[in-house]
């Protein structure tokens, strides 16, 4: 495993620029953004202030945007802007996009010298601009020079320029050369003219037109039209996605009621899966790709959002959401607490937001929810384990053989209680230890600390088993976290069959897509924990934290069996078992969050990070 | 491979009916988006004697994207490197696809006879250049008689 999968690798996250931003400070007074503009709900960082022993945390206020959201907010703020500059929505938004949407400087600029500040994005401050819908001009006797086309008296060349020039280019060449731009100027060597965004929704228009056209000429030839425009964008148009009206959802579970038709059954599956996945973020992709305009407004929105301190993009792979920051909860403001980077170094800060998506994230961090850790710590366990990935690539093997008999074993299941196939023996296949002394005797999740008697050489050895004892579980966890997820993502599809199988209503089966997602923000805790562990000198909080940890990965263990060994057709009669060891799991899993941020909270503990 | 766009075919016409003065430039009869460029250094700059061989490439998205232009004769210049890689605006964030084949060459000429240590690529020979500048010449015109073919 190579270390740079710590980076939240399992949800395929974009590698961030993790100064992205920071450079801005929180707070800054922005005239145009004012937080009750939206009337999405404001959320805190953590359900409630406190632990359950009262200790205060330090949380965040903040709102799970959509892409629209934001969209809508841009608008106002550009509203608001030219409010002042009283210069034109599309020349106000030019220019904020210039100064990086930061409205006083741009205020301050233009102020000071409108006409240069004007010059500098290509605008002329005293022309007169042509209207967006006169730039659309079709000649029998124009030569395209980028394409070399010609038009001729039957079939006419549509030209395009921009309001402020009259270079003239083909329609299709403008369009791909401003395809991926957010700077849009002319084409022009000596020209630096800026197209506004009306003037390139005039030209969007006129080639969605063209589109169309085409599309009705082939009489309703709609694949290939849907395959033209996603070429002209540059997107492989993906069967799954094409082809994704034409299954019928009832249809094919109907189909797949016949049993024996086990390769069909995993075709569908596989289909279903990824169909499932991908529908939500693709569908609203593709209506962002439709057209040059919505790709251009989308893009600028990404920028803008990644140039605000206060907004974070989802760092989950093709994710649309967007978490913006509000406020400091009062504990933070009580504690004095101004900034992001003092909010996170402290230990007691719960900065983990989830997206309208469900993803789980830190603010500060960007990286995977790390709950219950702070982001210190988290920083310097992935530092180190992508220091020591080399000397634990070893780790990184799904197979260990069977501590009797030697038979290579692929695990294949988040569950840890192995059995081995060949000779039945029971084991645990974190510490290979034998199954049954993991009753009432599980020593697993504690580290024995040597006894500092042994010579200096000795010490980097031990430094190393230590560190490797902790990643062991770490990634055996971070593992099992991965198959069970794989396994959540079937889940829709399972369930289905249940429903049909048992005649049951959905919202009965409820109880076992919860036990699920319960599980798998167990098992990401218990992952964290041992990371955490880490770094905790040996003292009385550590034994507390570890006799919690203990119980955590008691209830994870067992419930990932049951859910692994019942079947998914028999699980109604399990449903009391299921809902009992998702409940103790949840409580368990809070008592150990509770019991870390209390211990952090607390002088007694010693934390010790390399600096 | 896909038939050749239009433009470059225009464009390689024109090359051959109209060549541009001191510039050679010959597509290659197996891929017709490569070319062998000869270019003659401009009078009165060190590179005045010589002809140097350039490769140029029309990427698959020309011309949206620039051509990939190349030395393949060995020269001493700030903004040339030893890989014969140029450093000149148009080549990169400012092409324009207005911008041609023969355009793009003429720059490079007068890149040759303007050179720009301020703005580097070979960082050794920008600092041999802003030191002494007459001495640089010197072995820009050493490496031109050495390395170069003869007008």
């Amino acid at each position: 495993m190579s270390g740079s999968e710590f980076s939240f690798s399992e949800e395929g996250y974009s590698s961030f620029d993790e100064d992205d931003g920071y450079q801005l400070s929180i707070g800054d007074t922005d005239v145009a953004f004012d937080p009750d503009a939206s009337q999405v709900e404001v959320k805190y960082s953590y359900p409630d202030a406190t632990t359950s022993t009262k200790v205060p945390i330090n949380r965040i206020k903040y709102q799970a945007l959509s892409y629209d959201d934001v969209d809508a907010l841009l608008t106002e703020k550009i509203k608001s802007v030219n409010g002042i500059l009283q210069v034109g929505d599309d020349e106000s938004m030019v220019l904020l996009q210039k100064f990086n949407w930061k409205v006083e400087r741009l205020l301050e600029k233009f102020l000071d010298n409108p006409i240069r500040t004007y010059d500098s994005v290509g605008l002329n401050y005293n022309a007169v601009r042509v209207q967006p819908e006169k730039l659309i001009v079709v000649d029998p006797h124009f030569f395209c020079p980028i394409c070399c086309s010609e038009g001729s008296e039957e079939n006419p060349l549509t030209t395009f320029h921009s309001g402020g020039c009259d270079h003239r280019y083909c329609v299709n060449c403008y369009a791909t050369f401003l395809k991926e731009k957010t700077t849009l100027t002319c084409m022009d060597t000596e020209c630096h003219s800026v197209i506004l965004p009306s003037e390139l929704k005039s030209l969007s228009d006129c080639i969605l037109n063209a589109e169309s056209v085409l599309g009705d000429a082939s009489n309703g030839l709609a694949a290939s039209k849907t395959e033209a425009s996603a070429d002209f964008y540059g997107y492989a148009s993906d069967s799954a996605t094409t082809r994704g009206n034409d299954y019928s959802d009832d249809e094919d579970a109907a189909e797949l009621d016949s049993d024996g038709e086990e390769i069909e059954e995993q075709r569908y599956l596989v289909e279903y899966r990824k169909r499932k996945l991908e529908k939500a973020v693709q569908d609203k992709e593709k209506q962002r790709n439709k057209s040059l305009y919505s790709r251009y407004r989308s893009k600028i929105m990404k920028d803008h959002v990644s140039q605000q301190a206060d907004f974070r993009l989802c760092p989950a792979l093709d994710c649309p959401g967007i978490v913006r920051f509000i406020d400091f909860d009062s504990n933070s403001a009580s504690s004095g607490i101004t900034g992001l980077e003092q909010f996170a170094n402290q230990h007691r800060s719960f900065p983990i937001v989830e997206c309208s998506y469900n993803h789980f994230f830190c603010f500060y961090c960007s990286k995977d929810n790390h709950v219950p850790i702070p982001c210190p710590i988290v920083k310097a366990w992935i530092k180190k384990c992508k220091d020591d990935s080399e000397t634990a690539n070893w780790i990184d093997n799904n197979t260990k053989p069977c501590p009797q008999c030697d038979t290579n074993i692929e695990k294949n299941g988040g569950c840890n209680h192995m059995t081995c196939k060949t000779c039945c023996h029971e084991f645990c296949w974190i510490c290979m230890g034998l199954w049954k002394d993991h009753k009432d005797f599980y020593k697993c999740n504690r580290y024995q600390e040597v006894k500092d008697d042994s010579p200096q050489k000795e010490n980097s050895r031990r430094y190393l088993e230590k560190y490797l004892f902790y990643y062991n579980r770490f990634a055996a966890h971070q593992t099992s976290f991965k198959k069970d997820r794989e396994f959540c993502s079937k889940l829709d599809f399972l369930i289905q069959k249940v429903q049909k199988r048992n005649k049951v209503s959905w919202i009965e089966t409820q109880f076992y897509e919860e036990a699920v997602r319960i599980l798998l923000k167990g098992r990401h805790t218990l992952m964290w924990s041992y990371a955490f562990l880490y770094y905790v000198e040996p003292c009385r909080l550590k034994h507390l934290i570890e006799d919690s940890q203990f119980e955590l990965s008691k209830a994870v263990e067992s419930l990932s069996k049951l859910i692994e060994t019942v079947k998914p057709e028999n699980i109604i009669k399990y449903r009391q078992r299921f809902i009992k060891e998702s409940g103790l799991l949840k409580s368990h899993k809070y008592a150990l969050v509770d019991i870390c941020l209390d211990a952090l909270a607390s002088d007694e503990l010693l934390i010790s990070i390399p600096t | 491979m896909a038939s050749l766009p239009k433009r470059i075919i225009k464009e390689t016409e024109r090359l051959v009916s109209d060549p541009v003065p001191g510039i050679k430039a010959v597509p290659h009869e197996d891929n017709l988006r490569y070319f062998d460029v000869l270019m003659e250094g401009p009078s009165s700059s060190p590179y005045e004697s010589g002809v140097f061989k350039l490769e140029l490439f029309l990427p698959e998205d020309y011309p949206m994207v620039a051509p990939k232009v190349r030395f393949l004769t060995k020269i001493y210049h700030p903004n040339i490197d030893r890989l014969g890689r140029i450093c000149l605006d148009v080549l990169k964030s400012n092409w324009s696809p207005a911008l041609q084949i023969r355009t793009i060459l003429l720059s490079i000429q007068a890149l040759l006879g303007a050179p720009n240590p301020d703005d580097p690529l070979a960082n050794e020979v920008a600092e041999d250049w802003k030191k002494d500048e007459s001495n640089a010449i010197e072995t820009a015109r050493e490496w031109t008689v050495r390395y170069a073919d003869k007008k």
